[in-house]
């Protein structure tokens, strides 16, 4: 079996350093995009669904953050919704609200009142690890997604392309 | 404060904003199961990524899924063996 060949793309590894699985739709492999996105994304909100948006967190999980970030833009942006919407600034330390204090308009700490519910809650134990977790590894991911997308190979199919439009997909980029 | 988080379990589960637990309690006794569905959306990314042909994907997906979990499940009882019965008689 020869080798096999491989280019180098740019613009769909920017593509997919924006949103997984978009370098590999640029490329003319939308299904495999598609699966990328979900496999990804997948763990990534489910990271978020257990453990609450304090599981992206830049200032209480710097190392955390560094492996979610590689997800790409949504994480700075759950990020910056987190420190900005839901965290309180209690003279100068930005944190979690305590479970008996709410927010704010100007950010910081107040009383909650009868019935009221705090910005969020704060995930711990397992549940904490899970949240911090998931999108970590949805971030490991998304860097083998980025090289896929840089390199790609030019005899790749797109996935299950068999069941749909032959004539699509990487054939044409092998082929030009 | 103990009160105040006590009276958490009262408060409505919002997604997304607050861990699952707080809705789900469950969660906390049953948080492994979760390695079946992460496992599968692990071994879907890795095949969508370096399967570069169309056959046998979701059988490779699901192969890869079987293999993650028996692995776990297998460094799980390793560790467990060496907690409970091999550090016992080195360090009795």
């Amino acid at each position: 079996m020869p080798p096999a060949q491989t280019r180098i793309a740019p613009h769909a590894a920017v593509a997919s350093a924006l949103l997984p699985g978009l370098g590999h739709v640029v490329l003319g492999m939308p299904r495999r995009g598609v699966l990328i996105f979900l496999g990804v994304f997948g763990l990534y909100t489910g990271g978020l669904l257990i453990g609450g948006i304090d599981a992206i967190d830049r200032r209480e999980h710097p190392l955390w953050f560094f492996g979610q970030a590689l997800v790409g833009p949504t994480t700075f942006v759950v990020n910056h919704l987190n420190q900005n919407h839901f965290k309180v600034n209690d003279q100068g330390q930005v944190r979690t609200a305590n479970p008996d204090e709410g927010r704010d308009d100007d950010g910081f700490p107040r009383a909650l009142a009868e019935g009221e519910a705090p910005p969020n809650i704060k995930g711990v134990g397992r549940v904490s690890e899970l949240g911090l977790l998931l999108p970590t590894l949805a971030g490991m991911l998304a860097v083998l997604v980025f090289l896929d997308a840089l390199l790609p190979r030019v005899d790749a199919e797109d996935l299950l392309q068999s069941t749909g439009d032959k004539a699509g997909g990487a054939k044409k980029d092998a082929d030009s | 404060m103990v009160d105040a988080f006590l009276s958490l379990a009262n408060l409505p589960y919002r997604p997304f904003i607050d861990p699952l637990d707080i809705g789900l309690p469950a969660l906390r006794e049953w948080s492994y199961v979760l390695l079946i569905p992460v496992a599968f959306l692990v071994s879907l990314t890795y095949r969508a990524v370096r399967s570069h042909h169309t056959e046998r994907f979701w059988r490779s997906v699901f192969v890869m899924t079987a293999q993650i979990v028996l692995a776990i499940v297998g460094l799980t009882i390793a560790a467990q063996i060496f907690v409970q019965i091999v550090l016992p008689i080195l360090v009795p």
